[in-house]
Parts: C-alpha cells; structure tokens; sequence
C-alpha cells in the first residue's frame, strides 16, 4: 500500500462529524496520507493556511457557515483539489461549490473504495500539470492538443473545431467533474452559459465518435444534474 | 328563497308584457328627460324638506326599507304615502319628479295668488303717494320671489294675476277692466313678458342649482362608498360595506352575488324580509356581462335589477339592486349611478382578489421553504449515521481479511443491510419533496441517452448478474425534464427488475420518440407481475407478490409515478406476452430551442 500514489499526501478534513472523520482518518492512514482534522469551517481555513494540505476534504454541510464561500476565499489564494462531501439534497450547493472551484464530489453516504479512487483520481489531476503533456491517450484513442488530431486505433477520426475544444477542455482536466456551467463558459464562451441543451448534443456527438457503447460510456461519464467528468482507464 | 330558473311557458307569456313594458318605458324615459332638463321649481323644496328630515326619521327609516323592499308591486293609493319622509338620497330623483308632477303644484300656485293680492292690497293705499311706475316694481318684486321659490308655473300665474290687479285696481277707470288704451295694452304686454322673462330665468337658475347638488350628492355618495370600501380586505368586508352604506345611504337595497371557483354565482343567506334573489337571472347576468332583470331588455319583469360587476381583468360577481317598482323606470343619472357603484366594487373585489393571491403566494412559499428546510435537515441527520456506518463497515472489511476472520460475511450483511436503508430514506425523502407539488421541478433539455448510462453506472454492481440490451433509438430528441428525478425513475424501474428477477436473466430497455411523446420500456424475463394488480403497484407501500421472499417497501414505483405525472406524462406496468414484466412511462415531447451556434465558425483556427 505504501507504494500508491496516494502515500504521504497531506490531506484536510474539515468535517463536524466525529464519526465520520473516524473513518476518513483510519482509511486515509491506512494507505499512508498525513490526516489534519477541522471541525468547522473557519478553523477549516486556519488549517488549510498553516498545514498547506496537498487535498481538501469538505463537508458542505457544516454548521457555522456555507462550505462555498470557504471555497471561494480558498481559491482566492490556493488551487489545491477540494474534494466536496454532500447530502443528496444538496444537489444545487453541490453544482455551486463546483462552480466556485471545488474539483470533485462524493455524496454521502459513500464507501472507502470509492472515497480512495476519488482522491487518487483527483492527485493524478493534479499532478500533471494542464498543457504540461501534449499528447493525451486512454484506451484505443489518443488526442494531440498541439496538432489537434484525434486517432481511434490509429485511424484519424474527424472532430469539429467545437467537438475538439470540448474533447481537450475534458481531457486536460482529467477526474475533475466540470459543471455544466464550467463547460459552456470555456468551450462556448460566457454567453452560452444557459444554454445546456449545446452540452446535450455535443457530448452526445462525441460519445458516438469515441465510445463504444455511447450509452454506456467508459470515458466520458455523465454526473447527472451536475456536469461531465473525463475518467481515463 | 332562492327561485328557480321559471319554466318556458311562464316566459313566453311573460313576453308580452315585456313588449308592453319596454314600450312604457320609453315613454316615460323621455318624459322623464324633459322633467329633469326642464325647470322644476317645486322639487327644490322637497330636496330640503327631506334634507332637513334624516336625522328625525334616521330611526324608523329601516322598516320602511324593508316595507318598501317586500311591496315590489305598485299599490295604489298608498304611492306617495312616506315619500316625504325617505332618507337623504342620491337616489331619489325619480321620486322627486314625481311628487312635483303629482302633489307639488298645489301650494306654489296658491302661494302665487296670495302674492298677488298682497301686494295689490298693501300697494292700494300708498296709490295717491306714488307713481304707476312704481307700483309696478312692487309686482315684479312678487314675481322674482314667487319665482326663486316655486319656478316657472306659479311664475306665470302670478305675472297674469299681476297685470290683471294691476289694471282693476291702479288703472284709471279704477276698479274696472279697462284695455283699450294703448298705454293700458302696453302695461299689460311688458308686465307679462317681464314676468315671464324673469319667471323662466329663475326656474332656470333654480334647476341648475338642484341639479349641481344632486351631482354633488352623487359624488359624494360615492367618495364614502370609495372610502368605506378602501378599508375592506376580505370579499366577505366588501360585500359587508357596500350593502350596509347602500342600504343607509339610499332607499335602495343591494345584494352582492360572488362565484365561486367554478364561475357559478354563490346564493346569498337570505334573510326573512329581504326579496327573492333569482340565481338563474344572476348567472346569465354575470356570464354575458350586461344588465339584467327589471327594466333592462333580459326579464324586464323580474322584481330586481341585476348589474354585472365589471373589474378590468374580468367580471368578478353580480350586483342585485331592490328599486321601488313605483318610481320606474330609472332615469339616466340613477342608472349610472348604479353602474358607477357596480364599478367601484368591482375595482375593489379585484384588488380583494389579488391581494389574497399575493396572501397565498407568500405563505405557500414560506411553506415551501420550511419544507425544503425540514427536509435538508433530515436528510442530513439521517445520511450522516449511514455514511458512518458504511464507512466503518468499510474500514472493518478491509482489516478483516488480514486477521482471517470469521465475521467477514456477518459485516458484508451490515453493509447491506445499510445500504438498503439508504435507499429507502432517498425513496422516503422523494416521496416527501414530491407531495409539495411541482414547484421545485428543475426542468432543463436533457438527452436521454446520457440519463440511460448515468443510471446503469450508479447500478453497476446490482445489475452485475443480469445482462442488459438497451435499444436506444438514435436519433431520440433531447426532452424538457429534470434529470435528477428521471434518473431516479430509470434507477428505480433497473434496480426492480434486477431484485425481482433470478440471476443470468436479460433486463432490457427500449426508447423511441413517437409524435409528441417519449415512450420508455423497461422489461424483463422474471416471473412478472401478478394478474389483475399492475396498476396497484404505484400506490405506496404495495409490494409485488404477497409472500415474496424479496424484501423491500414499495415505495420506489410510487415515487416513479409522481416524478412521471409531475412531468406531465403516464406510466403503466403490463405483463409482456412472452413471460416477464415491463413498465413503460411516457415524457411529453416539445420542439428544443435551435442551436445559433454555427460550426463553421471557430475563433481558434488551427
């Protein structure tokens, strides 16, 4: 276990709940992360101030305050991956805090291994940096950002201008799950922001082209009221 | 109290007396024109007389009200018996005109005569101290008084009576008729067409100024009837107010009628003493939006008058006004009196109407969000045990292993069994959220196919020991839906089949696009469902065969139905004919906004 990718990571925990962070603690151990707890919010910021965690793990749900504005005063100074624990009521907080800057989601109540992937997923992200690898492969496609050609089993599959923007907008934020909103802004432009039924289409385009079975996708996973998310496997 | 509709025969022979009547009518319409346009010195008196008589008579007026409000039809004899001691009305012109035509003449012409005598008797001993001309002034003087007072008739008898006196008592030969004289015509003429002149001119003056305040009158009837209203805030007030500062201001009695949700005119509680109220006149008043009932072209017969109230959005109730059938028909400034007064209660139902609205609006919202706010807490105090419970359970399964320990099957049961509550508390939750109405539907454009997998992925693991077969139609359009709940929907009718149905069997799923609708078939190849209950599987809490032996509250079809009829679509559940279940919903289908966005365009050409 100590050879995982995870090991010796510095994670935050900010979360009320003493049995949860109980477990969070004893799995994040048990593949050798450094665990600091917070039980609320605002000790959640001195925290993440003075340990300088490599992830953030938040609770939306804490009493004494609005775990998105704890993102966005967060983000006004640190980019590191914020990992979103909500109820599944709180569908729209969610979507919120992922607009704010959070990377990823878990909705509660979750198991260990899907707490564990999330977390690899979201350092994999983070460590290679956007830009930093040019050419991106997953499975039988590979996508070259600089020439901006797409290769299915080595055949050249043909993409438009938007279809590319939107496939390299996913690809290079690999595990993160961009919003709806997120999306339109970068690959559409602010104006497009509402117009959701765009994203339909050409994720619905994209899916045809690049998966096997677009309605049940390996790579381009839909978070249903929520966003899109690129998982390479 | 309340009549009937009368049957056709009695109409039909009603018919000819409504011919009858509307003719009358017109006739006395213009005659009653002529009155008021024309000078009626007489009633002027009255108006005071019966100014001065409120406060006296304000104690027994209430009886007489209700005297006059049984006794529609006229009874001779009796007609003009308290018309000196109504109330101080606005209302009351007709009344007016009639007692002038009636009883009025009498004092004023008597009155006249007397004016002329006197002042031929007190001028006759002054005759040796003064001039004719003089005398004659004294005359007039009598003329322009009886005038002011009386109007236009006693004018002229006095201006006649004058001329005469004037002649046989002043005119040489004394006490004699004597018109020969051209000086003698001449008086004569001039001191008749002065008298007249002036007598015309008064009566004139006069009626300007009874006209002038019964307009006052009116306007300020309606300034307390406006001001009484302002303060009414429930339809109940309004129809409180009106008919009590009707009843006080006039001698008119009004009723107000109000529909109810379905557009059907409300019977009032009547009371022993008020007339009869017939509702089948009132709906058709308050449907056609015109007057009806006495008078007007619908049922001139009936004993009311029945006003549409008008409000600018639409017609909000029935005004039904008792008038004395005596002092028919109304004259023009009383009919739109009524109609001003219909108006203005209309106005003010229809703000009563939108200020409930805007009353609801608010308390379903605060409802609302105590809802919403009741229902986050919830869900959050009972999601965080469970995340506790399965993340522990998680935390024991991967330490287990290491030890070679025998309670591993007993902790995968936990986790389970926790995991079975959790779907029950979302299905409890849904349930809750759903029964709050379709407010907080989140509809946006939606492809199905995206919905499909997302579903399938969240039930990776129960639908692990049965292969799947989605036949998805292509070119499906995209469908105006929230995709959270669809999606539940879809995870629902999955997750079913694969508890009901043995290992290895196929679970499929079809969708196509049929005109306007969506129609969605989840199927399989288990036992099915039992004969004669498919529909009763949607209702809360029913579960599929009596004993089975797969556990679960059915709530998760009940929460499929109320997702699917808040979208406005059906769904059903039928055995299919080679063995095994299939549910199908059905989303309505509408045209997606287009896409502006032209491809050819690209910002960052390579």
């Amino acid at each position: 276990m100590s050879t995982s990718p995870e090991s010796f990571l510095t994670v935050l925990l900010v979360e009320d709940e003493q049995a949860i962070r109980c477990f969070v603690r004893a799995a994040l151990e048990g593949v050798g992360c450094r665990v600091h707890e917070a039980d609320s919010l605002h000790r959640g910021l001195l925290e993440a101030g003075t340990r300088q965690p490599d992830l953030i793990i938040l609770d939306l749900g804490l009493p004494d305050g609005d775990g998105v504005d704890f993102i966005r005063d967060l983000r006004a100074w640190s980019g590191v991956p914020v990992l979103v624990l909500s109820a599944r009521i709180e569908e729209y907080d969610k979507v919120e805090a992922l607009d704010a800057g959070a990377d990823d989601y878990l909705v509660k109540p979750f198991g260990v291994a899907e707490l564990l992937a999330r977390i690899r997923a979201l350092n994999r992200g983070h460590v290679r940096e956007p830009g930093g690898n040019v050419i991106i492969t997953f499975g039988e496609i590979c996508v070259d950002l600089e020439h901006r050609q797409v290769t299915r089993n080595d055949q050249p599959v043909h993409v438009t201008p938007t279809e590319f923007r939107l496939l390299a907008t996913l690809v290079t934020q690999s595990g993160k799950v961009l919003t709806h909103r997120q999306l339109l802004r970068d690959v559409w432009g602010p104006a497009y922001v509402e117009r959701s039924h765009y994203l339909r289409i050409y994720m619905g385009h994209l899916r045809q082209k690049l998966e096997a079975d677009p309605a049940q996708p390996r790579y381009f996973l839909t978070e249903t009221g929520i966003g899109y998310r690129f998982r390479p496997t | 109290m309340i009549k009937q509709p009368e049957p056709l025969n009695r109409k039909l022979a009603l018919f000819d007396k409504f011919t009858r009547a509307r003719v009358e009518s017109r006739y006395l319409n213009a005659r009653y024109r002529r009155i008021l346009t024309g000078p009626g010195l007489a009633s002027g008196t009255l108006s005071h007389a019966d100014r001065a008589a409120v406060p006296a008579l304000a104690a027994g007026k209430r009886g007489r009200t209700e005297n006059a409000m049984n006794d529609h039809r006229p009874k001779p004899g009796l007609a003009s018996s308290h018309d000196h001691t109504r109330n101080n009305s606005p209302l009351r012109w007709a009344k007016l005109h009639q007692q002038v035509d009636s009883t009025g003449w009498l004092p004023g012409y008597g009155i006249a005569l007397l004016a002329s005598l006197g002042v031929t008797l007190a001028a006759m001993p002054l005759s040796p101290h003064l001039d004719h001309a003089n005398i004659v002034m004294l005359f007039l003087l009598a003329l322009v008084g009886v005038a002011a007072r009386y109007g236009r008739g006693p004018a002229v008898l006095v201006a006649v009576s004058n001329v005469l006196a004037f002649n046989f008592v002043f005119m040489p030969p004394h006490f004699a008729f004597a018109f020969e004289t051209l000086q003698s015509i001449l008086t004569f003429a001039v001191m008749l067409i002065v008298g007249l002149s002036v007598g015309q001119l008064t009566a004139r003056f006069r009626h300007q100024v009874q006209v002038a305040r019964a307009r006052e009158e009116r306007a300020c009837f309606l300034y307390e009837m406006a001001r009484e209203l302002s303060g009414a805030a429930t339809a109940e007030q309004v129809i409180e107010v009106s008919e009590r500062c009707v009843a006080t201001r006039s001698h008119v009695q009004v009723r107000l009628l109000l529909p109810n949700a379905q557009n059907r005119l409300q019977p009032p509680v009547t009371q022993p003493g008020q007339p009869d109220i017939d509702l089948a006149i009132a709906q058709w008043c308050f449907d056609h939006n015109e007057l009806a009932g006495l008078g007007t072209d619908c049922q001139p017969d009936a004993p009311l008058l029945y006003l549409p109230l008008k409000a600018p959005l639409r017609t909000r109730g029935v005004l039904v006004a008792a008038l004395d059938c005596r002092r028919l028909p109304l004259l023009p400034e009383q009919s739109r009196l009524l109609e001003t007064l219909a108006v203005l209660i209309a106005i003010v139902l229809e703000r009563v109407h939108f200020a409930a609205i805007a009353r609801d609006t608010q308390i379903k919202m605060e409802a609302e969000r105590e809802r919403s706010a009741l229902l986050a807490g919830l869900s959050h105090d009972l999601r965080t045990p469970m995340t506790a419970l399965i993340g522990l359970t998680d935390t024991l399964a991967l330490a287990l292993p290491a030890e070679q320990s025998p309670y591993q099957d007993s902790l995968m049961a936990i986790r389970e069994q926790a995991q079975r509550m959790v779907l029950l508390v979302d299905n409890l939750l849904d349930m809750a959220r759903l029964q709050a109405g379709r407010a907080w539907l989140r509809k946006d454009w939606q492809s199905l196919e995206e919905l499909v997998g997302a579903a399938v992925r969240l039930l990776e693991q129960p639908l692990r020991d049965h292969p799947l077969r989605l036949a998805l139609d292509p070119e499906l359009p995209l469908v105006d839906c929230d995709a959270i709940l669809i999606e539940r929907v879809l995870v629902n009718l999955l997750q079913n089949a694969a508890k009901h149905t043995p290992a290895g069997t196929v679970i499929g799923m079809t969708a196509r696009a049929t005109g306007d609708q969506l129609t969605v078939t989840v199927w399989d190849e288990g036992p099915g469902l039992p004969v004669g209950r498919e529909q009763t599987l949607f209702e809360k809490f029913a579960r599929g065969p009596v004993k089975s032996v797969v556990s679960g509250v059915g709530l998760g079809l009940a929460v499929c139905q109320s997702i699917i009829q808040a979208h406005g679509g059906y769904i059903h559940a039928a055995n299919r004919a080679t063995g095994g279940a299939c549910f199908t919903f059905t989303l309505p289908l509408q045209t997606p906004p287009p896409l502006e966005f032209s491809e050819d365009f690209d910002p960052h050409p390579t």
